[in-house]
């Protein structure tokens, strides 16, 4: 089972691959970064943060929509209680 | 060693309806449109076999059943905006196989749905734009979210254009563009620079598509 810190590390991993422009922001955001307003997020980059997170960790998100994960934190949550 | 591609059902209950309204309804829209189909070249001309995502431009209402005749062999999922699930509508758009999204808030279950349908090789057909556009001929940019769904299932995009059916009285044009293998162009994930750039690829075929639509009606 892995620890949150764990989890948060593979997202910003995640997060890297997927948007290196954004490689300052992501590197120094925490669990209270909002994905919209502060990393720059829309609604597709959330669809594609969903789907490679569904490989990394095989987790399958399904009775969620987007607008449940406001912050970097609500994501690791998710993760969390899906891989208990 | 190449996938096999997965067939979708050839009966099914389900599917009594939607094909009840194929069936009656070939015969008045092929008298009242007498579409004309223009294909970009030889490949297009293939049949789509197994899953596959129809892209098309959005000009009116009718642009459902104008790729149902485009793509007759084939039963199409049609994904649209889950405002109209708000109407009396809600049973006829069940039983033609429409996926309700929700666009403001898009469910993950959604994403899910459309991508089992793909995967077990069914045909779904989305319109990018997301609203009909303003009828002046110019397209809206295209969301991304098709993007995300053709690499997730591993299906191509076929690109289609429909050029607005005026004057009434005049034949349809759809235009049909060669399949779009977009799983092809990267070799492991991509990033969402590279989802952006197929995109734009494919609002740069419809544009093809489009100018082969206007150059076959001389004009």
């Amino acid at each position: 089972m892995l620890s949150r810190a764990e989890i948060f590390d593979k997202l910003k991993e995640i997060l890297l691959f997927a948007d290196d422009k954004n490689r300052d922001k992501i590197e120094n955001c925490t669990e209270s970064t909002k994905l919209i307003t502060e990393l720059g997020f829309n609604s597709v980059s959330v669809l594609y943060l969903v789907i490679a997170i569904e490989e990394t960790f095989g987790i399958v998100f399904d009775n969620a929509t987007i607008n449940d994960f406001e912050t970097v934190g609500d994501v690791i949550t998710y993760i969390e209680e899906r891989l208990k | 060693m190449k996938e096999q591609r997965k067939k979708a059902k050839l009966f099914s209950l389900k599917y009594l309806f939607v094909d009840f309204v194929r069936i009656t309804g070939v015969l008045p829209t092929l008298t009242w449109y007498r579409p004309k189909f223009i294909y970009e070249n030889k490949a297009a001309k293939k049949k789509i076999k197994g899953g596959a995502l129809l892209v098309s431009n959005h000009n009116c209402f009718f642009d459902p059943v104008y790729l149902m005749l485009a793509v007759w062999y084939r039963r199409q999922h049609y994904i649209c905006n889950k405002q109209f699930y708000e109407t009396k509508a809600k049973w006829f758009l069940e039983h033609v196989l429409c996926i309700p999204i929700d666009i403001e808030n898009t469910g993950f279950g959604t994403m899910k749905e459309i991508n089992e349908h793909l995967t077990s090789g069914e045909v779904v057909s989305i319109f990018p734009e997301g609203h009909i556009n303003d009828g002046s001929g110019e397209m809206r940019g295209f969301k991304s979210g098709m993007v995300l769904m053709a690499m997730r299932a591993k299906v191509p995009i076929i690109p289609v254009y429909i050029k607005a059916h005026e004057p009434r009285w005049s034949r349809l044009r759809i235009v049909i563009g060669e399949a779009i293998d977009i799983n092809e162009m990267f070799g492991g994930r991509p990033t969402m620079s590279d989802i952006e750039q197929v995109t734009n690829l494919i609002f740069n075929k419809e544009s093809e598509l489009k100018e082969l639509a206007f150059q076959q009606h001389g004009k």
